[in-house]
């Protein structure tokens, strides 16, 4: 009796509502610890589907390559043969690394995939409200060189130079990710997608003939706001911020993003957004230029072919690459 | 005997003004809560899809605690099936309003109507 | 009504309660109000004193069977069922034959519902979303407050008759 009466009265809640209809698809899974969101335009519902699980199968394959919490993994492998020996591993993780390599070269270090000492010491990963000694700083810091990573693409082998080293690819395993899932999408036919895993985003077209797609930049300190938004296609974005992982201790916030030369979390930005041709690129281009902060960060990204930034420094001004200007959307000044 | 009849005019009056009572209420909470355009299905409070309410499909999550078959159709979300002893999911029925919510505690399962999260925007990087 | 009836009928009570308790609901705290029968056939026979200990009773025995003594569900049936037994009391009283057991059931169930959603959204979840479900659930009001109405309307006649007759 009732039970007729629930379906009753939630038929007549639907019927007073109005549908809408929308040619995209949009699923979310959670992988590699944060909301991957894949959004297929211009295709029906069945193949749509058919590509997005695919999309989201091949980050699940590469999350299990490049963890950091796995002793099993590429990258678990990798560290613990730190100071000992070479370690045989797959394509990606030889592509993701050499990747790596260039953007630390390029930015004298900001962006380091060796980071994993210091990340392991300050915890972020654990969620622990903890500042460790300066020593242990220091001990940890002189372990983080990315020159002391080998990468042989030749014989598909990685190599640490000193024990204790440690690879920690947070600054832009996520972003490849978005670009093999891209590539996985337009295998299975897809021409218009974007794909965001967390923060980074990857458009594969545009989102119907003449309209981008339409990516709001987060504000540094007003959650759920946005700074100004982009209109991109065929191109990725990455925002680094000290707003995602932090704790504020004695007034001081402390968030995830180190800078490798100091040991501690990068002071001279709220947040950096970087406009480039892969994820891969712009994913570790805003980490370094992050840590870089607005006159530098703007200058190295200004280096790289093809990529843009958007910098809001640590007082809350923003700074953009000449290319860009006038190009973001709700931009105060 | 005493005449069978049971309802007097009174009891009428009293069910003719509950009955508009009831679609007051309807029509306000109707139009007071917007239709919502996904739906966040989580499992032991961590999130394992979201989907969109404007594509009808069928999907079944499963985890250590049981498996739920989520159905979307037509704007709305239902748990049309449950490994759960009780099947209290499944008895709710549909939802489709922003905030509305299916919650399958054997299982640990929810279902979670929701605006599109920053509607205005295809994506957000932060 | 002598005091072994009395008992005797809140012992129904308590055993429609159970049992009732075994049928799913969308919510747990939800019932199909069945045992509301016996609360309207005191409240005919015996008066506003009689039904609510019936009703006390029913709640307390049958939250102690059920194993949910002092616990949410108990403060919710608590708070539905008296402010029903009281407002149907009131109701019989001012309407006297104007009203048959049908409209007072009928009023009775959605001052259930409405008790208790008070409760669950200012006590329990503190979620302003639950008063969402007000008008659902007075509309679940009608047809369950009609057929307990209509059946304890038919109990209370049977048993006055049975009265006259056995003189029991």
């Amino acid at each position: 009796m009732r039970m007729t009466a629930v379906v009753l009265m939630l038929g007549l809640l639907t019927a007073a509502g109005c549908r809408e209809t929308d040619d995209s698809h949009r699923r979310s899974q959670y992988l590699m610890g944060t909301v991957v969101t894949i959004t297929v335009a211009g295709l029906d519902r069945d193949d749509a589907d058919r590509a997005m699980n695919a999309a989201f199968e091949e980050i699940r394959r590469l999350e299990g390559i490049l963890t950091f919490f796995s002793e099993d993994s590429d990258l678990g492998r990798i560290n613990a043969a730190a100071g000992e020996r070479p370690v045989g591993v797959s394509a990606e993780t030889i592509e993701v690394l050499a990747e790596a390599r260039r953007i630390s070269d390029r930015s004298g270090g900001a962006f380091d995939a060796t980071i994993g000492p210091l990340v392991s010491l300050w915890g972020f990963e654990v969620k622990e409200r903890f500042v460790p000694p300066k020593e242990e700083i220091e001990r940890a810091r002189t372990l983080v060189n990315w020159r002391n990573m080998a990468v042989d693409p030749e014989l598909g082998t990685v190599r640490l130079e000193r024990r204790g080293m440690k690879v920690d690819l947070g600054g832009i395993a996520k972003g490849y990710a978005a670009d093999r899932a891209a590539e996985t999408l337009r295998k299975h036919g897809v021409s218009r997608a974007l794909v965001a895993v967390a923060g980074d985003i990857r458009a594969v077209g545009e989102k119907a003939v003449g309209v981008a797609w339409h990516v709001g930049i987060q504000h540094p300190r007003e959650p759920g706001a946005v700074l100004g938004s982009l209109k991109i296609a065929d191109r990725s974005v990455s925002t680094s911020g000290d707003y995602e992982r932090y704790f504020i201790k004695d007034d001081v916030r402390y968030h995830h993003i180190l800078d490798p030369a100091t040991g501690r979390p990068a002071a001279a930005s709220r947040s950096a957004t970087v406009l480039a041709p892969t994820t891969t690129l712009s994913d570790a281009l805003s980490t370094a230029a992050f840590v870089l902060g607005p006159e530098k960060g703007i200058a190295l990204v200004r280096s790289v072919p093809g990529a843009e930034a958007i910098i809001v420094d640590r007082e809350g001004r923003v700074h953009v690459t000449p290319g860009l200007a006038g190009k973001v959307e709700g931009l105060a000044s | 005997m005493r005449p069978d009849r049971v309802v007097t005019t009174g009891d009428i009056i009293v069910f003719v003004l509950l009955l508009a009572a009831t679609a007051a209420g309807v029509a306000f909470a109707s139009r007071s809560r917007p239709a919502g355009e996904e739906a966040a299905i989580e499992v032991n409070g961590v999130l394992r899809e979201k989907l969109a309410l404007s594509v009808d499909r069928l999907l079944k999550i499963e985890s250590p605690y049981g498996f739920n078959t989520v159905e979307v159709s037509g704007g709305r979300i239902r748990v049309r099936e449950a490994s759960c002893s009780n099947k209290i999911c499944a008895a709710q029925g549909w939802v489709h309003r922003e905030t509305e919510e299916i919650v399958c505690l054997p299982n640990r399962f929810s279902v979670r109507v929701a605006g599109r999260g920053g509607e205005k925007y295809d994506g957000i990087t932060r | 009504m002598s005091e072994t009836r009395l008992a005797s009928l809140a012992a129904l009570a308590v055993v429609i309660h159970t049992l009732e308790g075994m049928i799913p609901m969308p919510f747990p705290w939800m019932r199909l109000g069945l045992a509301n029968i016996v609360t309207l056939v005191v409240l005919a026979l015996s008066g506003l004193g009689s039904a609510l200990m019936v009703t006390v009773v029913r709640v307390v025995v049958g939250s102690l069977i059920a194993g949910q003594l002092l616990g949410p569900g108990f403060f919710l049936a608590l708070a539905g069922g008296t402010a029903a037994t009281v407002g149907m009391g009131l109701l019989h009283r001012v309407a006297g034959g104007g009203l048959s057991l049908v409209g007072v059931s009928l009023a009775g169930a959605f001052l259930h519902n409405a008790a208790q959603l008070a409760v669950a959204g200012l006590v329990y979840t503190r979620h302003a979303g639950v008063f969402y479900l007000l008008p659902v659930l007075m509309g679940l009001a009608l047809p369950t407050g009609l057929v307990t109405g209509w059946l304890a309307e038919r109990v209370v006649r049977r048993m006055k008759d049975d009265g006259e007759s056995v003189n029991g």
